[in-house]
């Protein structure tokens, strides 16, 4: 790669890639990943190319993946075991991911490709968001008695003992056969190398196949990416694609992000999580479907498109994924301040109760 | 202001001069840095990895005790 695929980055540049680095580490500290769907194609709109993009966004996500694990770990929500053992897994299916990709462009052509991840957008968020959406609504609406862990999958995959394979996991109530989980990190990495956010099968898969509570999946997520992230900087950076300018910028913002995201899963309810994952997925598959239409025109499948439908289409795509990520970082920062004052008014009344305690005595 | 918040005040003010410095020499040497990305090879995977370690480290330091003198600190931390 020559260095003038790099761009001039200039201040307007550098604050816009620190803004959105924020919000994507507020998402990231608080469901595990999230950002990277908005930060490739924000980057690609400033003219940096798409290999450079992806590649540089990789190099931001290990070590951000590193601080906010660090932090999550500090309140209990880790499991570095289980973490480790996807994120191995996790490489193979980046691998098998890629080498799909590559496949599907010399077949088909830009066109093909994007159709692809298009179409693998819309299957997978539209099982798995809705589902994930629906489920942290009926927690909501359980309040305190909803049952985190009462999954059907879950429950028969940890009745399953296969000797020689049973591993135990600190999230887990069970010992899992490890033929489970090699299975889900593969999956994650072919998710993580199609439409760069693994988690959104990652986490979910924790959660209603292994049986992890959400806070346990989302933070244990952090170490998948972690190991995901350093496998893909090697990979890219042999072939000299990283912008190390680029990732440092975003990086600056998303590590003051995934801090108070992080804090932040200490005062909400683990449903929370579930309903800020769901609702960005959801818009996620929206954004995806919109631009359907362009690519299938593109492959003939479709009568041609006007350039202004098609210009209309592809802004009104990339508006709705910033609207993602936008209404992810603002249910956070409600969720925040809501958990906050709950909790201060929870120790005012503790404070008093103590008083007039002390007073009897 | 506490004790507490006087020391994270201090810590963040300190790790920050030091994330600055680091930015700025990153920014100042973008050509060389730029350079070396660029060129294929063990040194463009290993050079942003080390780089981003670092970064990581001081930085994530900084962010950390940046909020903690704000006082935005998780559940429980501030014995209430």
């Amino acid at each position: 790669m020559e260095a003038s695929a790099f761009i001039d980055i200039t201040w307007t540049t550098a604050l816009a890639l620190f803004a959105i680095g924020f919000i994507g580490g507020l998402v990231s500290g608080f469901i595990g990943s999230g950002g990277a769907f908005v930060l490739t194609p924000a980057m690609m709109s400033l003219g940096v190319p798409g290999v450079v993009a992806v590649a540089s966004n990789l190099c931001h996500k290990f070590p951000k993946a590193l601080v906010g694990a660090w932090k999550r770990n500090k309140f209990g929500h880790v499991d570095v075991k289980l973490g480790i053992v996807i994120g191995v897994s996790a490489e193979a299916g980046v691998l098998v991911g890629a080498m799909i990709q590559t496949w599907i462009k010399e077949s088909f052509g830009n066109a093909g490709s994007s159709l692809y991840v298009s179409a693998a957008f819309i299957i997978v968020l539209g099982i798995v968001g809705v589902y994930v959406l629906l489920d942290a609504l009926r927690m909501r609406r359980q309040g305190e008695h909803a049952a985190p862990v009462d999954h059907p999958l879950a429950r028969w995959v940890q009745s399953v003992q296969i000797p020689g394979t049973m591993v135990q996991f600190k999230s887990l109530a069970q010992p899992v056969s490890f033929l489970f989980t090699i299975p889900l990190g593969f999956a994650t990495g072919m998710l993580a190398a199609t439409i760069a956010v693994g988690g959104f099968i990652g986490v979910p898969g924790m959660i209603y196949l292994l049986g992890a509570s959400p806070l346990m999946a989302s933070a244990t997520e952090l170490v998948v990416a972690f190991v995901m992230g350093i496998g893909g900087t090697i990979s890219y950076g042999l072939g000299g694609l990283v912008d190390l300018r680029l990732a440092m910028l975003i990086l600056a913002g998303s590590l003051f992000g995934i801090q108070l995201g992080a804090i932040a899963t200490t005062y909400v309810r683990p449903y929370m999580i579930g309903i800020v994952m769901g609702v960005i997925m959801t818009l996620v598959l929206v954004s995806r479907a919109i631009v359907v239409p362009v690519y299938l025109a593109e492959l003939d499948l479709l009568q041609p498109l006007s350039p202004t439908l098609v210009l209309v289409l592809q802004r009104l795509s990339f508006a709705t994924l910033g609207l993602a990520l936008f209404a992810g970082g603002g249910i956070i920062f409600t969720a925040i301040l809501r958990g906050w004052r709950e909790h201060a008014a929870e120790s005012r009344v503790a404070g008093t109760l103590a008083l007039s305690g002390a007073d009897d005595d | 202001m506490t004790p507490a918040a006087k020391g994270a005040a201090h810590s963040a003010a300190g790790l920050g001069v030091l994330s600055i410095g680091l930015y700025a020499f990153l920014f100042l040497n973008a050509e060389r840095v730029v350079a070396l990305c660029a060129e294929p090879g063990v040194m463009a995977a290993l050079f942003p990895i080390g780089v981003a370690l670092v970064f990581s480290f001081v930085h994530g330091a900084f962010t950390g005790k940046f909020w903690d003198a704000l006082g935005v600190q998780p559940r429980g931390a501030r014995g209430c």
